[in-house]
């Protein structure tokens, strides 16, 4: 300890920072890793009257229309407006979580 | 519609067919799975996605993977080599350069290219490379630093 005071200490992680090497969230890529995308209304305050999902439905496993909370292979997905879609995964019923 | 593409990533040769609409970001990211290359904002604003092609800073996400055929690229894994910091690396690390370090691939790949070019710049200089690199944790004062004490 007393090695330390009064002298500069290296970031303990600065090495895997500056060469790249550290993983942030995005840079994880795990087997069978799902991938969720949620659609936002485009107009602020706009309510949603009506969801066309054949087209999403005819490439992607899994679109679930929130609001609500669902889980997708164990993990959590909160949604507090919008809409998700899915591939893979199992989606519960909405607001069933918690 | 996919092309086939050859490049040299970090000293390395690939030949790859990608789709033509994927960037240059994604490609590194995804198909060779370097991800020190940032997606930041996608959108050309941040700075975090910068890759040397042919020795100059360009931003990946705004440049198709298709354009990079024929080219030479270097990114944040490909300037320490065989253990070694790159100069610009170490000085970031004795500085304290480095806060949260998603700025900082870009960063010294920007201050590598520059003191390439200029060997003795001014702090003026160094602000102006660095000035489309956003570092969120404000921390842009030894990054100056780190790179006009080279």
């Amino acid at each position: 300890m007393a090695s330390m005071i009064g002298k500069p200490v290296p970031l303990i992680d600065s090495l895997e920072k500056v060469t790249g090497g550290l993983k942030y969230g995005s840079d994880f890529k795990l087997p069978g890793m799902l991938l969720g995308k949620v659609l936002r209304s485009p107009i602020p305050h706009g309510r949603i009257l009506h969801i066309d999902a054949s087209k999403a439905r005819a490439t992607l496993l899994q679109v679930v229309s929130a609001p609500g909370f669902f889980t997708a292979g164990g993990c959590f997905f909160g949604l507090a407006s919008g809409y998700a879609l899915i591939p893979g995964g199992t989606p519960t019923k909405p607001g069933g979580l918690f | 519609m996919n092309s086939v593409i050859s490049l040299r990533v970090n000293g390395q040769d690939y030949r790859r067919e990608v789709p033509a609409n994927i960037t240059l970001l994604e490609f590194i990211r995804d198909t060779l799975n370097l991800t020190g290359a940032k997606k930041g904002c996608d959108n050309g604003d941040c700075g975090t996605c910068t890759v040397l092609l042919d020795g100059k800073p360009v931003l990946s996400c705004l440049m198709l993977a298709v354009e990079a055929d024929g080219r030479e690229v270097l990114t944040i894994e490909g300037i320490s080599r065989g253990g070694e910091l790159h100069p610009v690396q170490q000085s970031f690390v004795d500085h304290g350069a480095i806060q949260c370090g998603f700025c900082t691939p870009g960063m010294v790949l920007a201050a590598k290219a520059l003191l390439e070019e200029n060997p003795a710049p001014t702090e003026g200089e160094v602000r102006e490379a660095i000035k489309g690199h956003i570092c969120r944790c404000t921390g842009y004062d030894q990054i100056v630093k780190a790179i006009k004490d080279l």
